[in-house]
């Protein structure tokens, strides 16, 4: 039987086994090599947005850290300055009251020293005034020849003074 | 400036020498009158040739094995010196195999989001057939018929048997996909298309044809065959390369996914 525009089957078949082996061949070729070197380059850039969007995060919250820990340091440093101040103005006073006290001792015994100085200084005055007033009626009684009540009284009388 | 005078001198003089000469020793008388040559084109009827003394056929067949090795070779040496030596950053040639790659997958994916793996394969190799072996008949490599006449080889595809090869084939993929999406619907979706491998098989014969016809025409007269050629390797070899392949892969890829899409199970009655 004559086709029409001279189709012979048997041509058709030996172009579509010639297609079959080309189609075929480039797949294995050019098509599935060139494809997976793409999907291999797609996969590891993925890994490498992963990774840097996974070391962006670390960092982050890092710095995140890092932050709260500046934020829990000048806490603690403000903290522990108004500790420290509290204990400077607490060891302040303390050295003021000691040195109050220190200073009241200080006068205190001062004051002491003072009226122990006077009285003995009184004493002592009192005690030589004693003594004089002792060798002075001795000297009197000893060179008057008259009685000694009257000297004392002449004596009274002329206004002289103990020396 | 007196050589580039002397230059030009000699080039016009050898233009002149060789115009007169081609005019001058073209043959008395035509071997074949252009309707002979313009009917043989298309039907092959005298210009046969051996396929290894096994069985005369159309230059096409012949054209087809040819194109077949010079790709099949290419990418054998591509696969073995170029391929391995591929970089993160692709260099020019590689980023033309990716394109040309990417190309071909992408019309697969996007017409055929379910299942694209063979169908992707299917139309990379067809494009590059299509588009390699429109190109081959610029080459012009010439072949002895059983009559002892030389012949210049077609593109595979301006035989009809060539065209019918790859109109059924795609057809066949088609139906393939229609198999493998949706079993028994696929196959009644596909052969609702019956028209498909007729008017795929006859677009691109008929696309073909029509170049090889005009290039035919051009240069069986003399004086048509200086200067047009070049317009008309660029219009109906180039630009047929180009659209012959986008078409024939793009309705592949599209009818694909049209038969192997699954339908959406009802959601209920509204």
């Amino acid at each position: 039987m004559n086709i029409p525009l001279n189709i012979d089957w048997q041509q058709i078949l030996l172009h579509l086994l010639n297609f079959v082996i080309l189609a075929g061949g480039l797949y294995l070729l050019l098509y599935k090599p060139v494809k997976t070197f793409m999907e291999k380059r797609q996969q590891y850039y993925q890994e490498q947005d992963a990774k840097a969007a996974k070391t962006l995060a670390d960092a982050e919250k890092t710095m995140a850290e890092v932050r709260q820990q500046l934020k829990n340091a000048d806490a603690d440093a403000a903290a522990k300055l108004a500790a420290a101040q509290k204990s400077a103005d607490a060891a302040m006073q303390r050295q003021l009251s000691d040195a109050r006290a220190q200073a009241e001792q200080i006068l205190a015994d001062a004051h002491a020293a003072a009226q122990r100085e006077h009285d003995k200084l009184l004493s002592d005055a009192q005690k030589e005034l004693k003594d004089l007033a002792v060798t002075a009626t001795e000297k009197l009684v000893l060179q008057s020849d008259g009685d000694a009540f009257d000297q004392f009284l002449d004596a009274a009388e002329r206004g002289e003074s103990h020396a | 400036m007196k050589s580039k005078k002397k230059f030009m001198i000699l080039w016009v003089l050898l233009i002149a020498v060789l115009f007169a000469g081609s005019l001058l020793t073209a043959p008395p008388g035509k071997t074949e009158t252009i309707q002979t040559a313009m009917r043989d084109a298309v039907l092959h009827e005298e210009n046969q040739i051996s396929l290894f003394g096994w069985k005369n056929v159309n230059p096409g067949l012949i054209s087809a094995m040819t194109v077949s090795a010079i790709l099949l070779i290419a990418a054998a040496c591509i696969r073995v010196f170029v391929i391995p030596k591929f970089k993160l950053v692709p260099g020019r040639f590689q980023l033309l195999l990716e394109q040309a790659v990417s190309l071909f997958d992408g019309m697969a994916r996007t017409s055929s989001p379910q299942r694209n793996g063979f169908l992707g394969a299917y139309i990379f190799g067809a494009g590059a057939y299509i588009f390699v072996g429109t190109l081959f008949e610029l080459l012009g490599l010439q072949a002895v018929t059983t009559t002892g006449r030389s012949v210049t080889l077609p593109a595979p595809l301006s035989d009809v048997n060539g065209a019918i090869a790859l109109g059924c084939l795609s057809y066949l993929v088609i139906l393939s996909g229609g198999i493998a999406g949706n079993g028994l619907k696929g196959v009644g979706s596909t052969l609702k298309e019956f028209s498909l491998p007729i008017s795929m098989s006859f677009r691109l014969f008929g696309a073909l044809l029509s170049g090889l016809l005009v290039t035919e025409l051009v240069y069986y007269y003399v004086q048509l065959s200086y200067v047009l050629p070049v317009l008309v390797g660029v219009l109906f070899t180039l630009l047929h390369a180009l659209i012959q392949a986008y078409v024939l892969t793009m309705l592949t890829a599209l009818f694909y996914g049209e038969v192997s899409e699954r339908p959406e199970p009802a959601s209920g009655r509204a």
